[in-house]
């Protein structure tokens, strides 16, 4: 057995050397290598000279991802090319009979063939994450850059090193059984070609061995999201490649020397087909499960659409969570009206069909019957709800909300109606977070009981909107920092208990936390806060000594917003909270790019934050201001730049203006161009609108 | 240690049939394997050394059934391919390291062992230098070398010296008769000079059957009195060649002197010569197989 594993380290060893010595593989690798270094150096001078980088780039690990990343398209090249040398190497330089005459075992020796091929590239990955990490030193020196490589190892072994694996045991494969070089080089080509320019993502991206359009775009705050179903696919191709592997063995042109092992690799080809053929179908399975379950919801839910429905006038929610046994257990009590001319015998809320309910009671302590599926809850009343009447119910439930059961309009077959974002840069996929100490609920995410069903309303037609107050309870890890609706009226930092009143009706609720550095001020009636990754924005503290100052800035353009649309700011706070970067942004009307709006809250994603230079800018700033012969104060400047960073966020959309120029709609707005399409005054003017009626 | 060979068949997929019922039997000491080109030779080398399955019968090492115990085999097995290649990317030490693991050598002592085999074949020189850039001899002496690594209770070459040079030739000679005694060698050719001065008993392969099987000297006894030297004129050439083994050729002036093989044609003045392994070999295959063997290669085998 040792020597079994000696003999594979030894032919292992002697084939990379023979791989680092040959003219092929360093002009291959050498062209992907110069690709790559330019790439590097081009994002590093772009994030240490632009004082608005792209914020993509400063996220930890990211280079190293994305040299891998587009390396890969090579790579798929280069390992065609080096792995089908794999019997080519002995028999054209008439070797063949000096290494088949050695006791030497034919599994011992394919393997370790291709253990010299797959290190070999390996190698090469880690020269990359190596060559990544010295542009990520200067950007982090230069910038405010996080530094860390555990994205790229991740990537490394869930994307680069089963696509190495089974492209090389695909060539092998073909090697050991076709026996025709040639062959061997053009199939698995074609593969490849086939996959870049038909396959893509279709097929849910089963055929994209090797990620190139895959959702593995790394945040800082979460890292991976949404990999469920890519790991099954990895781990497809991870057993698909040992059972080729196996098979080559078998196949391989030399008298068999230990029939008792051939017998073995045999079986445990059989064994990793017959486990890659069940994931096939476990993955297909899944998928029509899925797609089907969303189907049937759509479909039910748009049979419901015309049904009346109740209001909800107050909410008391008792939240808890990453508590024992499920990250979110709520109790919600809840008081239900019937604003309809007619009597109400069942009552219709939307509730995220992966949080289960474990009782539904009266304040009176009835237990009432309900049924709860496809994201409907349906609660049947002994007594129908008079018009006007009204009543109370208790409501508790726990689990974690399903992100792929919600935003049902987002079918495959329906273009017209919201897609999730694709490609390959573009990788926001997920629309609900709940794990990692991070918790991203929109409402959308139907995490409490909304009154009327979500979905099936058509093209441009949302459901009813709900207005509310609530009290809100949140009990949870206390190192974190909770974002809700209302205001904030008792904290228990040390239980980790919060609870927050909102006073005024709003339109919906989400909850946000995360272990966030807070920076905010309280202006009149409401606080104005930033909710960051402390990694993020290490430069903040420059702040901390005209923090006044700055905040000044931020009321002067409310107070300008409120004068313009003749209402006062109506919640009782402006958060913005960083989001990850794959988080899906609803194109409804409330979302713009870069941004997630809940009533009073604006989630970010943090490219948005990573793509502002703040030193940097106040530095270049300085220069300016020096080289006009102005004279301006530090204060002055940092002021400037720091209204700057806010207006990104407060209106951070960005449309092509008719002179082609990227301009924000509050800049425009402040020329009093007042936007009424504009998200954050639509979401303010939707309570004035609710207070009016 | 001994080799037995049993009814041993040969028959390529393309229909050629290489080896026709062997049945040869193989002891310690230096074997040679002499026939033509095309013979079976490398066929049943291949058999030997695990890299061919024979068709039908069967091959013991020691009483092992070679095609059973191919692991045993090649543990005990060092193989020279007539045709030997190398990577040229890599160092004659390298090589020769990389070998010894293979052969199931301890990482250590196989440093150790690539280190004192090139001394061996005397390329320690030109240990760190890329295999590329060796001359033929010096390939042809690492191949004995890869061979012998492992110190190997059965050596297989086969047709090493072909394309050496004279010099060469001889070192390599040497090289072999320095091995042991207490080895299996096996050594094919169809060279007679190759194994005239080193062999202790070899048979003769031709179109796959073995034709004779013996001592050197017992093929020699075979040709005595059949060797001639001739003085002849240039046109009479063909009328020799056509009737008997021409085994070299000397042109004065017009004048060949030809030494040759077989019975006498009248008409011209033979003069009997006292045969050698070569004579005795020509002369054996132009009486069992009719074949003649081109002087050419014969010029070549001279030297
Ligand atoms: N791999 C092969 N496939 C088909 N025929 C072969 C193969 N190898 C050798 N032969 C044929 O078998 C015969 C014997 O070849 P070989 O053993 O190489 O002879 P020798 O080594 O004595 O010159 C020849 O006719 C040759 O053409
Ligand atoms: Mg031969």
């Amino acid at each position: 057995m040792s020597l079994f594993i000696k003999h594979i380290l030894a032919v292992g060893r002697a084939e990379r050397l023979l791989i680092f010595r040959t003219a092929k593989f360093w002009v291959l690798s050498g062209i992907g290598l110069f690709i790559v270094a330019l790439f590097i150096l081009g994002t590093t001078l772009a994030t240490i000279f632009d004082n608005n980088p792209p914020g993509e780039f400063m996220l930890q690990g990211t280079d190293a991802l994305l040299a891998m990343y587009l390396f890969s398209f090579l790579q798929a090249i280069l390992i065609i090319f080096i792995a089908s040398d794999f019997r080519k190497t002995e028999v054209h330089s008439r070797l063949d009979q000096v290494m088949y005459s050695r006791p030497v075992d034919t599994a011992s020796w394919v393997i370790g063939k291709f253990w010299g091929v797959v290190s070999s590239l390996i190698y090469l990955n880690i020269a990359l994450i190596v060559l990544a990490s010295i542009g990520r030193i200067f950007k982090w020196y230069f910038t405010d850059a996080s530094i860390g490589l555990q994205p790229a190892f991740i990537y490394i072994m869930i994307a680069t090193i089963p696509a190495i694996l089974f492209m090389t045991a695909l060539v092998f494969f073909f090697v050991s059984s076709l026996r025709l070089q040639a062959l061997s080089i053009i199939l698995p080509i074609g593969f490849v070609a086939a996959i870049l320019f038909y396959f893509q993502g279709k097929f849910l991206g089963f055929f994209d061995y090797a990620c190139f359009t895959s959702p593995l775009f790394a945040s800082d705050l979460i890292g991976f999201a949404d990999l469920g179903y890519l790991l099954y696919q990895r781990l497809f191709y991870t057993v698909f490649a040992l059972a080729l592997l196996c098979f080559s063995i078998i196949l391989f042109p030399r008298p068999v020397q230990n029939k008792k092992l051939q017998h073995f690799v045999l079986l445990g080809g059989t064994i990793f087909s017959l486990i890659a053929v069940f994931l096939v179908l476990r993955v297909v399975q899944m998928e029509k499960e899925l797609q089907n379950w969303r189907k049937d919801a759509y479909a039910f839910q748009k049979s419901l659409v015309n049904k009346a429905t109740c209001k909800v006038s107050h909410y008391d929610f008792d939240v808890k969570l990453f508590g024992d046994g499920a990250p979110l257990q709520a109790t919600v009590q809840f008081s239900i009206k019937n604003p309809n001319a007619e009597p109400l015998a069942e009552l219709l809320f939307s509730l995220n069909q992966a949080l289960k309910i474990h009782t539904l009671k009266s304040i009176a302590g009835e237990t009432l019957p309900f049924e709860h599926k496809f994201n409907v809850l349906n609660i049947r009343l002994k007594q129908p709800l008079t018009p006007a009447d009204s009543i109370e119910l208790i409501l508790t439930y726990a689990g974690k909300p399903n992100a792929d059961d919600f935003i049902l309009d987002r079918l495959p077959d329906q273009d017209d109606l919201i897609r999730k974002r694709e490609g390959p840069f573009l990788r926001s996929s997920i629309s609900s977070w709940l794990d990692n100490d991070f918790v991203i609920l929109p409402m959308e995410s139907g995490w409490y009981p909304i009154p009327g069903v979500a979905c099936g309303y058509g093209f441009r037609r949302r459901p009813p909107k709900n207005f509310a107050t609530a009290r809100i309870t949140i009990e949870g890890p206390a190192e974190l920092h909770y974002i809700t609706q209302g205001r904030q009226i008792s904290s228990d930092s040390l239980q980790g208990r919060y609870v927050f009143a909102v006073e005024k009706p709003v339109p919906g609720f989400s909850l946000n936390a995360g272990p966030y550095k807070k920076l905010s001020r309280k202006f009149r009636q409401a606080e104005l806060a930033l909710y960051y990754y402390p990694q993020h924005l290490p430069a903040i503290e420059t702040f901390s000594e005209i923090a006044d100052t700055c905040f000044e800035a931020i009321e002067t353009l409310l107070d300008e917003f409120e004068t313009v649309t003749g209402t006062a700011y109506p919640y009782p706070q402006l958060s913005f909270v960083e989001i990850p970067t794959q988080m899906q942004i609803y194109l409804t009307e409330s979302g713009v790019r870069n941004t997630l709006l809940q009533p009073g809250i604006i989630m970010l994603e943090e490219t948005a934050i990573t793509g502002h230079n703040i030193e940097k800018e106040i530095e270049l700033r300085q220069k300016k201001a020096k080289r006009r012969g102005r004279d301006d104060s530090i204060r002055k400047i940092k002021r400037d730049v720091f209204i700057d960073f806010m207006l990104d966020f407060l209106l951070p959309y960005k449309a092509w203006q008719g002179d082609g120029t990227l301009n924000s709609p509050l800049k425009n707005y402040l020329h009093f161009q007042v936007d009424i399409q504009n998200p954050v005054l639509h979401r303010a003017l939707e309570v004035q609108y609710f207070e009016r009626c | 240690m001994r080799i037995a060979i049993k009814n041993l068949n040969k028959t390529y997929k393309g229909g050629v049939r290489a080896l026709h019922d062997i049945n040869l039997e193989i002891g310690q000491g230096m074997f040679g394997l002499l026939g033509p080109n095309g013979a079976g030779k490398s066929t049943l080398m291949k058999i030997l050394a695990t890299l061919e399955m024979p068709s039908s019968g069967e091959v013991f090492v020691d009483g092992e059934n070679i095609c059973n115990q191919r692991k045993r085999i090649r543990q005990k097995l060092g193989y020279l391919p007539q045709f030997f290649g190398v990577y040229p990317q890599m160092t004659g030490y390298e090589f020769l390291f990389y070998i010894a693991q293979l052969s199931g050598i301890k990482r250590k002592t196989a440093q150790m062992q690539a280190l004192h085999i090139l001394k061996e074949v005397a390329l320690d020189v030109a240990r760190d230098r890329k295999v590329k850039t060796y001359s033929g001899g010096m390939l042809r002496r690492l191949g004995i070398a890869q061979a012998l690594i492992h110190d190997p209770q059965m050596l297989v070459v086969d047709e090493p010296t072909v394309g050496l040079d004279p010099e060469e030739r001889i070192r390599f000679r040497n090289v072999l008769a320095g091995i042991g005694t207490d080895k299996i060698i096996i050594l094919s050719t169809h060279i007679v000079g190759d194994i005239s001065s080193t062999c202790d008993e070899l048979a003769i392969l031709s179109r796959g059957k073995i034709v004779y099987r013996g001592t050197p000297a017992g093929l020699i006894q075979h040709a005595r009195s059949k060797a001639w030297t001739v003085a002849c004129r240039e046109h009479d050439y063909s009328q020799i060649a056509a009737k008997m083994q021409i085994i070299s050729t000397i042109s004065t002036h017009g004048n060949l002197h030809l030494r040759v093989v077989g019975k006498p044609i009248p008409g011209f003045d033979f003069k009997p010569a006292v045969a050698n392994l070569e004579d005795a070999y020509m002369n054996f295959m132009d009486e069992h197989t009719g074949e003649r063997v081109d002087e050419d290669i014969l010029q070549e085998a001279k030297s």
